[in-house]
């Protein structure tokens, strides 16, 4: 017992650092999580959390009654995958792009310029895409000049996510960006000196020195975006759906909002979200184990 | 030697190519928003496309400059914008480095921080903490429920976790306490992070709507947003399923002109801190701290 | 190893023990509040000249007035309360209420949006409102309501809500006169006719600019508008019965059949929107105002003049003529009357302890829901001047004797603006005078003539109307979808129309057979058999 107290007393600072942080999330995350139960509940603003009539898994059991469910969830799950493999490296691309500039306001010009889109809701973004892309739209109208037939890019199921993918990148590469951008100014340009003098091509130099230099950014990012695997943004997706894109389009969010949960049906939004997180728990936790596995610190 | 060049030549020039269109791709809808915001209804009607205006006009900017709770709440988004990144970026920084520390509890508080990224308590049962802490219909209820990011913690610590051990060691040795050795010798080291994060967190704020509407009761302390998306309401996302052609009505939107304007005046402001934050992004703020 | 867990279970253990003391200490807060209001209602009645504190919330398009402004100055002086109603964003009304109502913050009075009938209902179940009944015989307002306006108010026998006026006047499809008159065509009134002028607007050239840049109808996703000519096709009303003599809903009926069918032929045509089913709804009405669809939807008010400005400036020779209702296989011609009520006012159950209060609410509600038809009211009524701030300060009336304000909404002046419901009530006999809403000459024209085809024409009252079942409630938005979804593809030729009956057992199926008995059971207790025309 001693040996604890002689510890904190000498860890009194840090504890001193943690504090304010720790009330914030007890106070502010962790005593609503209490509300979490109302996922068991038929919830009743009237009479309260505790007095509201328990229904055990009937929430659950809702979203799984369906044999279209697993559908949405494969869909889901390949659109997420897409976003995780080929959106996220994206960015990371685009950030060593921008490292790789040696003319600096070049680089600060494009660095403006990338981030921007993602100021833009997806109403907007939306709107912008389904001109360019509609049936008579201005892709297909360039094409029709050479001769070439339309393609049906918001109506043909097959192109659903792709097209999903290409726009989560135009609007977010550019932001996502800047967190890497920001651990590639931690490198020593030292090390940079050193790989030239030894003759190291630019390939290498990137191999050796600028990618370990971000790599625990990029584990962090990884594990964290797992968390997320089964929210795809449902505005987003709600908005380029369409009768003919559904099969493919339909995920788990615009789902559960055809189901009903507009109608304000907070229990079952409250299951929901409970699955979405227990999925995201399983897999952050085992993505932590893993990256522990090839010496990676992971997140805790 | 020389082979090496040319191709790195050519690699470079491709590269600077590459990066040219796809700036320009993402610069296009800005550059439309622009053009519509200053052209006439008629001439946007017309045109699929705009990219610049045939009778340039600032009609819609004169709509929205002349209402008075515009003004007002530009004021109430700029403080909270400044003192929230202030206060987010305190809280968060010194709990992230107190958990680079190994402390007692340090893996079950990171995993409950992590918990808290994975599952969200929902709306209710944050208005009843909010409300019984007081801060209803105060402008700290925008600030103090989401003070700290769980996602920004954790990087902001795999930032600090990259600032080499010997640095804080021999502070701590020279008998500085740890509150000092953060304040003089981990912060000064993090200009790039906290350029970063206090970007993320200064948009966020900037960005502010739903807590707007739902912690405040009156309309004078609503944020720029709020006051905006009502100026310029637009109903897309709502489905018309029923066409009950009446409610339909009952929200006629105003011109796609007078909501484009809107769009850049809610977030240039806010556009023009980045290039404000670049210069400390630039190379090697820290000495030799490469990892592993 | 020992000591993280040791740590680990302390923490969990601190966690838990916080959580539920404040949770609890959370709930005692609310209760102990609820107390101290009945304790202060308790005590008022006994004084007579008592200053009451009424609160509001209510939803709003655009932004509220400042809190404190003059109109509110003038509204609390002159009867002597402290009123004061929040406004909150139409798109997040029903969130905010919900956590307020969670938090034991349910305000005196909330005006609700027609929309949330069903959450209405909901809360009325659960004794949240004041039960009206005994107020309404007592004043005058009240009593002018017709009485299938309190139908969809009244839960369990009893009525909890006060509707708000809306036109029952029928909207109808507008369509471009000097495309017909180019084109030598009259106006149509029939489907056949209407297919044809869509295609001739497609096919040859009605604005002369010998470009192939017009067609049809502006129509965009979810087979929005509808272009019912008459209650026979419409999507939303409960027109048709089937074998058993029930009533079924628009959607699966063969007057929707039909009207799927014309759309499939126009869009062969390219009559029709392209790709209209990724068309929003704000991208339908520029199809109509960039003067490329020749034929669009109008209602009596709330059309958008900005919109109708440009038209005429791109196409300075547009002329308009608005469509009368088409006679159905069934003999009928007509349309729909609209539902009547657009917000509707609840009072807090809590209430039943202050009736004085309640009468005091009630009468700045009706104050509030006074009609002035601009023909007939000058600046000499008294409550008119006050109500919209004084002439000269809040207002002037033009040559025509239209109200103008003088000053923009953000600066609080009137009074008008801080009542929680500013919409006049227009009885049967007055006019409720849409034309006058717009300075738009063409505008003002096409309203007039919708509103003179409304009134030669009969409306047809479905017996729908404020009906409540639970099976729609689980299934119906996910069922509206999957046949707006299945007809869109009809429409494309995508899904051909012989599968019509398919789909409506599909529908039936999944829960449409369970709204449909749960309707029926409704309409047969209301009497309702045969359909009502008025």
């Amino acid at each position: 017992m001693a040996g604890i107290f002689n510890r904190m007393k000498r860890e009194r600072f840090i504890y001193l650092l943690l504090l304010p942080g720790l009330l914030y999330f007890i106070i502010y995350r962790y005593l609503p999580m209490a509300g979490l139960v109302i996922s068991f509940q038929d919830y009743n603003p009237f009479v309260g959390i505790w007095k509201s009539e328990w229904v055990g898994f009937k929430h659950f059991a809702r979203m799984f009654e369906d044999s279209e469910v697993i559908h949405v969830l494969i869909n889901t799950l390949q659109i997420s995958v897409l976003q995780i493999f080929v959106a996220f490296p994206f960015s990371i691309i685009l950030a060593l792009m921008l490292n790789a500039l040696r003319n600096e306001t070049y680089k600060k010009l494009i660095q403006s310029m990338v981030y921007l889109p993602h100021f833009l809701s997806w109403v907007v973004v939306v709107g912008i895409f389904v001109v360019f892309m509609r049936g008579e739209g201005l892709i297909n109208s360039i094409l029709a000049q050479f001769g070439l037939s339309g393609i049906p890019f918001l109506t043909e199921p097959a192109l659903f996510k792709p097209i999903i993918v290409l726009q989560t990148i135009w609007k977010e590469a550019g932001w996502g960006t800047i967190i890497f951008l920001a651990a590639l100014s931690g490198v020593n340009p030292a090390l940079y000196e050193a790989a030239v003098i030894d003759g190291a091509s630019r390939f290498r130099q990137l191999w050796h020195v600028t990618l370990p230099a971000i790599r625990g950014v990029i584990v962090t990012l990884f594990i964290l975006r797992l968390g997320s695997v089964l929210d795809t943004g449902f505005e987003h997706i709600f908005l380029m759906l369409n009768p003919f894109n559904m099969e493919s389009g339909n995920v788990l969010d615009t789902y559960v909002y055809y189901k009903g949960i507009q109608q304000g049906n907070i229990s079952f939004a409250t299951s929901v979200g409970m699955f979405k997180g227990v999925i995201g728990l399983i897999l952050v936790v085992s993505a932590g184990k893993l990256a522990k596995r090839f010496g990676e610190d992971g997140l805790y | 030697m020389n082979t090496r060049n040319v191709a790195e030549k050519i690699w470079d020039c491709f590269n600077i190519a590459a990066l040219a269109v796809i700036a320009s791709l993402m610069l296009l809808p800005f550059v439309h928003i622009f053009a519509v915001s200053f052209s006439s209804l008629e001439d946007v009607l017309q045109k699929d496309f705009i990219l610049w205006p045939s009778h340039w006009t600032a009609d819609s900017y004169r709509v929205i400059f002349q209402s008075r709770p515009f003004i007002s709440s530009l004021g109430v988004t700029v403080t909270i914008t400044v003192l929230g990144t202030l206060v987010s970026l305190i809280l968060t920084t010194s709990m992230a480095y107190a958990l680079t520390r190994n402390i007692l509890g340090q893996r079950v508080i990171l995993l409950m921080i992590i918990f808290t990224i994975l599952f969200n308590a929902g709306m209710i049962p944050v208005y009843l903490v909010v409300k019984s802490t007081g801060l209803i219909n105060s402008l700290w209820s925008l600030i103090i429920p989401g003070a700290i990011s769980s996602f920004n913690l954790i990087v902001i610590r795999q930032f600090f976790l990259n600032i080499p051990g010997e640095l804080s060691e021999a502070a701590l040795i020279d008998g500085a306490n740890e509150i000092r050795t953060f304040c003089s010798i981990i912060l000064p080291l993090s200009k790039p992070a906290l350029a970063t994060f206090a970007l993320f967190y200064a948009v966020g704020y900037w960005n502010k709507y739903f807590e707007g509407i739902l912690y405040l009761n009156d309309a004078r302390k609503w944020p720029v947003q709020v006051v905006l998306r009502q100026m310029v309401i637009m109903n897309e996302t709502t489905s018309t399923l029923g066409s009950d052609v009446l409610l339909q009505f009952e929200n006629q939107p105003p011109p796609v002109t007078i909501q484009m304007a809107a769009i850049l005046v809610a977030t240039l402001p806010i556009l023009i801190l980045y290039p404000f934050l670049q210069k400390h992004f630039a190379k090697g703020v820290m000495i030799g701290s490469v990892k592993g | 190893m020992k000591l993280k867990r040791l740590t680990m279970w302390v923490v969990v253990l601190l966690l838990v023990f916080t959580t539920a003391c404040s949770s609890s200490k959370g709930q005692g807060e609310a209760q102990g509040e609820t107390t101290d209001k009945k304790e202060a209602a308790a005590s008022e009645p006994e004084k007579t000249e008592e200053k009451y504190k009424i609160t509001g919330a209510t939803y709003i398009f655009g932004n509220p007035p400042p809190s404190g402004g003059r109109g509110q100055q003038m509204l609390n002086e002159k009867f002597n309360v402290d009123y004061f109603v929040e406004k909150i964003p139409s798109e997040n009304f029903i969130e905010k209420i919900t956590a307020m109502v969670a938090g034991g913050n349910m305000p005196d009075q909330i005006s609700f949006r027609a929309a949330n009938i069903e959450l209405f209902n909901r809360w009325a179940k659960q004794q949240a409102f004041l039960p009206l009944d005994d107020y309404i015989q007592e004043f005058d307002y009240l009593k002018e309501i017709p009485d299938e306006l309190w139908l969809p108010f009244t839960v369990d026998g009893k009525i909890y809500g006060i509707p708000t006026w809306s036109p029952v006047e029928s909207q109808s499809f507008i369509v471009r006169k000097d495309w017909l008159d180019k084109l030598e065509l009259s106006v149509p009134t029939s489907y056949e006719e209407l297919e044809q002028v869509a295609i001739a607007f497609t096919k040859k050239d009605p604005d002369g600019n010998s470009k192939h840049d017009t067609y049809g109808l502006a129509i965009g996703q979810d087979i929005n508008p509808s272009y019912a000519m008459g209650p026979y096709w419409q999507n939303d009303t409960w027109y048709h019965k089937n074998a058993e003599g029930n009533f079924i809903p628009g959607m699966i009926s063969e007057g929707r059949k039909e009207l799927i069918q014309f759309f499939a032929d126009l869009h062969k045509e390219k009559a029709l929107t392209s790709d209209f089913a990724v068309v929003n709804w704000a991208d339908t009405n520029n199809e109509f105002y960039s003067s490329k669809a020749g034929i669009f939807l109008i209602a009596v008010r709330g059309m958008s003049q900005d919109y109708m400005d440009a038209l005429q400036k791109i196409d300075p020779s547009a002329e308009f003529v608005v469509l009368e209702p088409f006679a159905a296989p069934d003999g009928s011609k007509g349309f729909t009357a609209g539902s009547g009520y657009s917000r509707f006012l609840t009072l807090n159950a809590k209430l039943a302890d202050s009736p004085d209060k309640v009468r005091k609410m009630l009468e700045i509600h009706g104050f509030s829901r006074q009609y002035y038809p601009a023909s007939t009211t000058t600046s000499a009524n008294e409550d008119f001047d006050w109500y919209y701030g004084n002439e000269g300060v809040g207002y002037k009336l033009d040559e025509n004797n239209i109200r103008v304000p003088l000053t923009e909404p953000g600066s609080g002046t009137e009074p008008f603006l801080y009542f929680i419901d500013s919409t006049a009530w227009v009885g049967a006999e007055d006019d409720a005078e849409f034309p006058l809403a717009y300075t738009n000459e063409k505008l003002r024209e096409a309203t007039q003539q919708l509103v003179d085809i409304n009134k030669s024409y009969k409306l047809y009252y479905p017996p729908s109307v404020g009906i409540i079942s639970a099976a729609e409630t689980e299934h119906g938005a996910e069922l509206n979808t999957y046949l707006i979804n299945e007809q869109t593809k009809m429409i494309t030729g995508n899904r051909p129309i012989s599968e019509w009956d398919d789909m409506v057992q599909e529908y039936l199926k999944r829960g449409g057979s369970k709204i449909i008995e749960e309707y029926n059971a409704v309409i047969k207790g209301r009497g309702y058999t045969e359909h009502i025309w008025k």
